[in-house]
Order: structure tokens, then sequence, then C-alpha cells
């Protein structure tokens, strides 16, 4: 999945499943809102299997210092 | 996805506290790192490994164990992995970054030592770690009065075997380090039941140069005025060069360097305009990140770690040219002795090493960082701040531990500290 998106000029970034997803953690695609539509169309015509597509309203904050 | 919980319950972990790390550490990932602008695409492998950092890597030593391997864990730069690696058996660091491991370790240690040790021992009592159930046996060393006596409270629950390190460099004690890594050895042997032949040993040799050979060229690409990776990333790869498989590893960290070798050519920087640092000191075990996100979002890009979690884990190569065991057990012995670690004494080649990579890395300035009670790097800072200044090399001492509390008191000290270099 994460190649295919890179090679259709989509944004992608591997990052941990959030907390708020699964237990499990494991790895999601971070993908971009406007997107989602287009990465269904693909992973469909493509046979890419996902779990789900969800939207956070989680923000990254290199100034929070916080560190688990 | 793979069922991680199935795995961390057969590991009989600890589900319910393992969870909280898991509730907190997606978030500081995607502070510390997914914030960062315009990073090399072939991050992608150690950000996978990092994102699943409880799944992917044990779910392949679970494999490894149910075909009969055998994983060392080991908690330090001076363990050769070649020996390990050469019984056919996998050598694995055992991380201990995080304060959520403190408390669990404090209900062993007294306070006031090192968070590093405390989170060794809370990540095994507090069954929170996958690593820490995986490893069949663990090889501990003398490096601190610390770690020696914690091993023996972590050897009542665990198999492990202490490495005693010379802490002198005198030709008798390379001897000494050498007949340590034949006892090594031994234990290995038995432990896998695979003999250690001069051919295993020759070929764990090569892989583990190739492995440090490619974090060198990590290292020499960070010189360059245009700094084509920031230190956060690259310390997130040191990280992982402890536990990922080594000839993975060095594949991925070549691939990233010939990205970095084309970013150098087109001029690409991830640091316009920030001052160049240089961090010496206590290693930064994972997910320790919080002296390079200070550092970085202040103004300032790490050029290199003089750290067990960069170049003292790297430089310098085992000599090849070994025919027979004995030979290359003393090759292998020469090349740890090469460590300059706190614990030794005199170290003065310490200092010599830091004015050297500050040099060659064009540093602006050098912030040592030592991890609280740490004593014998603690006490080293004072010398090294009087050799740095000799050579005119702004200096910044930084004493602190893994939680956040001090987090914007530093930022303050290392923003002051990189206004100052101009």
């Amino acid at each position: 999945m994460y190649r295919t998106l890179k090679s259709n000029s989509l944004y992608a970034q591997i990052s941990p499943t959030p907390r708020e997803l699964s237990v499990c953690c494991g790895v999601s695609l971070l993908v971009k809102g406007e997107d989602v539509s287009r990465i269904k169309e693909i992973a469909s015509s493509g046979n890419l299997n996902y779990i789900s597509i969800e939207g956070l309203n989680n923000t990254f904050d290199n100034t929070r210092h916080k560190y688990g | 996805m793979a069922d991680n919980q199935k795995m961390w319950a057969e590991l009989g972990m600890n589900l319910e506290m393992h969870d909280m790390l898991c509730a907190v550490l997606p978030g500081a990932i995607g502070d510390v790192f997914m914030s960062q602008e315009n990073r090399p695409a072939a991050m992608d492998y150690f950000d996978m490994v990092l994102a699943d950092v409880h799944g992917l890597r044990p779910a392949e030593l679970v494999e490894f164990r149910k075909n009969g391997g055998k994983v060392f864990g080991t908690f330090c730069a001076y363990v050769p992995d070649e020996v390990i690696v050469a019984a056919g058996a996998i050598a694995t660091g055992l991380c201990a970054g995080s304060q959520f491991w403190v408390p669990g370790g404090e209900r062993y240690l007294p306070a006031n030592t090192c968070p590093l040790i405390k989170a060794m021992l809370g990540a095994r009592f507090d069954k929170t770690c996958p690593f820490y159930r995986l490893a069949d046996v663990y090889i501990g060393e003398n490096t601190c009065d610390g770690k020696k006596k914690a091993y023996e409270i972590l050897g009542t629950d665990v198999p492990l075997h202490v490495m005693d390190l010379p802490q002198m460099k005198r030709p008798k004690d390379y001897l000494k380090w050498a007949d340590e890594i034949k006892d090594l050895k031994e234990l290995v042997e038995k432990v896998t039941g695979n003999k250690v032949t001069e051919e295993k040993l020759a070929e764990a040799i090569k892989l583990i140069n190739a492995k440090r050979a490619a974090l060198e060229r990590l290292y020499a690409l960070r010189r360059n005025k245009n700094v084509p990776i920031s230190g956060t990333d690259t310390l997130l790869i040191s990280q992982i060069a402890y536990y990922d498989d080594p000839a993975r590893f060095t594949a991925m960290v070549n691939k990233l360097c010939d990205e970095l070798d084309q970013r150098v050519a087109d001029g690409v920087s991830v640091a316009e305009g920030k001052k160049r640092i240089l961090i010496s000191g206590t290693p930064m075990a994972i997910p320790n990140w919080k002296l390079h996100n200070l550092v970085e979002t202040s103004g300032g890009v790490v050029v290199c770690e003089e750290t067990c979690t960069g170049t003292r884990y790297f430089e310098n190569q085992v000599d090849e040219s070994g025919a027979t065991l004995d030979e290359m057990i003393q090759n292998i012995a020469d090349r740890y002795m090469g460590i300059n670690c706190a614990c030794f004494t005199p170290n003065t080649a310490r200092a010599d090493d830091v004015i050297r990579l500050a040099k060659e890395s064009k540093a602006d300035g050098v912030i040592d960082v030592n991890l609280m009670f740490c004593q014998t790097y603690d006490i080293e800072g004072r010398s090294l701040e009087e050799r740095c200044k000799a050579e005119g090399i702004p200096f910044l001492g930084i004493e602190t531990d893994y939680t956040d509390n001090d987090a914007q008191q530093l930022k303050t000290r290392i923003g002051a500290f990189i206004e100052l270099l101009g």
C-alpha cells in the first residue's frame, strides 16, 4: 500500500497506529484527508488490503517535549 | 496487522501495563519524528521498525526461537556481536531508554541510580518489553558499579553472564579482554550447541564490519556543509542498530546513504542556517530522543554523537586478517578495547575523540550530556570542558534523566547556548 501510494505521488507516512485505533500498536499509514477517496479507489483497483481508514484530531507538535 | 497482543501474552508480558506504553509512544513518535520536514525517503524503513518496535522484530525472534535458535540480550557497545552471530545465534540490544520503566527499577535499586540501569530492571521485572522476554541469556559487562550490582539482581530472574571488562588499557588488559571473549565464545557454544568455527567467526567479523562501515558512511555524510539528515533521524538509526538483523540493517543504511549522496550533490539541507552541534556523553537508548529533539527545535542540528549510540558503536573495524580463532578473537578484543568509555582510567583518548570529531563534523559547539548519577561521565565532563575550551570549541554540560520535567529548563539553556554561537 505504501509503495503504491508513493508511486501515485500521494503523501503517505509510515507511523505507529495510534492507541485510540488499536491496542496492538502496529503500523499504519498516515495519509492526507483530501486523498482518502483516491486512496480507496487505488486500494480497490489494486486489491490492496487495509483494516480501515480513520480520521483523528491529533496534531504533531515538536515543542511538546513529551517523550513517553 | 499481526496480532501483537497474542504474541505479547504468550511471552508472559503484563499487557495491561504495557498498554500504557503503547498509549504514549505513538504521540511521542509523531511529535519527534513526523513533525520534521524534508526527511529522506529511505527513512521509511526505520520508521516502520520504530512504528512496530514491539511487534516486527520480536515476531522474527519468536520464529527464530521456535526453530531452536537462541537469542542473547546485550546492554553495551563492548559486547562483541561477532561471537554470538558466529554461533548461529542472534544478539539483540535490550532497550532501556524510557521513563516508563524507571519506577519499576526503583523497586529494586536506590533512587540515585542512573535511569538507564533502573529502566533495565523495570523493563524486565514489570514484563513490559518483549525483547527482555525473548532473550534466552543476558550478557552483562562491568562498565560501572551500578550495572555490576544491578546484574546481580537481574540474574535472579534470567540466565545472565557478566563479562569482566578491564578498566585500564595496558597490553595485559587487551589480553585479558580476549580471554573474556573466549569465555563468551564457550558460553554461546554451550547454549546454542553450535561450534564457533574459524570460518563462521571470519564471516561474522565481515558482517559486523560491514554494519559499522555503513554507519561510518552515514556519519561522514553529516559532515557536509548542507546536512542531508537530521540528528534525530540518525539517532534513531543508531538505536535500531542494536537490535535489527545486521545484514538487512546494513543494506537499509547503505540505501539511505545512496539517497543522502544525491542530497549532498543537490545541495539539499535539512538544517539551513542552524548551528552544528556535537553531542558527547552517555548512551541514548531507544526511546530516549529528548536531547536531540530539544537541540533541533532550538536552532541547532546535531551533526555527530560521541556516545555509545553514536561513534563509539561503529568507529574502528576488526582486523579481518586473523587466520586462527585465537588471532580473530584477539583482533576482536583489540577493536573493542579501542572504544573510549569513561569507565576506563586514564581516558584522555575520549577527549581526543571529541575534539577530532568536533573538527571533522565542523561543529559550532559541543553539548556534553550525562545521565543523572552516571558518575564516571559526570566527572569527565570537567576535563572535557577544559579540553574543548583550550581548542576554542564552545561547550555546554548537561545532566538529565528520562523525565520531561526539565525539558523547558533545558530548552532555555540549549537555546541560549546556541544563540551565543553567533
